[in-house]
């Protein structure tokens, strides 16, 4: 089972970030997330899993139908993938990544792993600062992210001007293209009756 | 084969260097968040993981860990997705290799 997810979520995760598309983007990353959370199940920390299961892609869910809904869909267009740096990019993280295994995988032992209490017993009595300080960076990260992606009365009229400027500029060039083929035209009929 | 720690450490170290790429080669504002958030999820698979498997006697703070990590990666997709917003709205781009330059 574990090697059957881990393979599923290396695809996953290399569709996040190879996929061309925007769209194809959020998929793989929120099948990702699904499949982690069924990882963390089938390893037992269910509450974990549960959590890991709805948190992240719900996240993923809500922002990418906000920015649909308020009119950021040019955010999700297509982009071409790579910058110029992506062989740096490839080096540095297949670096760190030998790294991070060579410290970690090769080197550990049978006995790191963790006794019979549950979570909610360790987050109530081992770790309820902690708890606190992340139920609050929750509220404040929703709050904080709904104050800086708002669009006031005042932005939407700026936006509304700034679109008929645009449009007004796209008119007039098009006009004077209009006028200058026009032209080019009558020259060419007056060349060719001379 | 019994699955340990090892394994587990080993499929955070391949997400984490998956991520880290996404991160410093996508051109996209929402597709560098979406391999933010692959990264994000290597610490939650290792530290489940270890809490999981093998058979130690400590507390399983690994979970602990993991729940703060997965708090974090939500924070870090709403505000991601609010900044993201925010500068496409003012540099009227979401190409990351455009945005030389944001104003204040």
């Amino acid at each position: 089972m574990f090697y059957v997810l881990a393979v599923l979520i290396v695809v996953a995760a290399l569709g996040a970030v190879l996929a061309p598309s925007t769209r194809h983007v959020l998929v793989a990353v929120m099948a990702g997330d699904i499949l982690v959370g069924i990882l963390l199940i089938a390893a037992g920390a269910y509450v974990l899993g549960v959590i890991a299961l709805v948190a992240p892609a719900g996240c993923l869910l809500v922002v990418a139908a906000l920015l649909r809904r308020s009119g950021y869909e040019a955010l999700l267009s297509d982009i071409p993938a790579w910058g110029s740096s992506w062989p740096v990019a490839a080096a540095v993280a297949g670096g760190i990544g030998v790294l991070l295994f060579w410290t970690t995988a090769t080197r550990i032992d049978d006995s790191a792993g963790g006794g019979g209490q549950s979570l909610v017993t360790v987050l109530h009595y081992g770790t309820p600062i902690s708890l606190g300080v992340a139920a609050v960076l929750a509220v404040v990260a929703v709050a904080g992210g709904l104050m800086i992606g708002r669009t006031g009365d005042d932005e939407r009229l700026l936006d509304r001007a700034a679109e008929q400027r645009r449009l007004r500029e796209e008119r007039t060039r098009m006009r004077r293209q209009h006028r200058a083929a026009a032209r080019a035209q009558r020259d060419e009929r007056g060349g060719a009756a001379q | 084969m019994n699955v340990g720690p090892a394994h587990y450490a080993a499929l955070s170290a391949i997400l984490f260097a998956i991520g880290l790429f996404g991160v410093a080669s996508r051109r996209s504002t929402m597709a560098a968040l979406a391999s933010l958030s692959v990264l994000f999820s290597a610490p939650v698979v290792a530290a489940a993981g270890f809490a999981e498997s093998g058979h130690g006697s400590l507390p399983r703070l690994g979970d602990a860990l993991a729940l703060f990590t997965l708090a974090a990666l939500c924070a870090e997709l709403v505000v991601g997705g609010a900044v993201a917003a925010l500068l496409w709205r003012r540099s009227d781009t979401a190409d990351l290799d455009e945005m030389t330059e944001v104003d204040g």
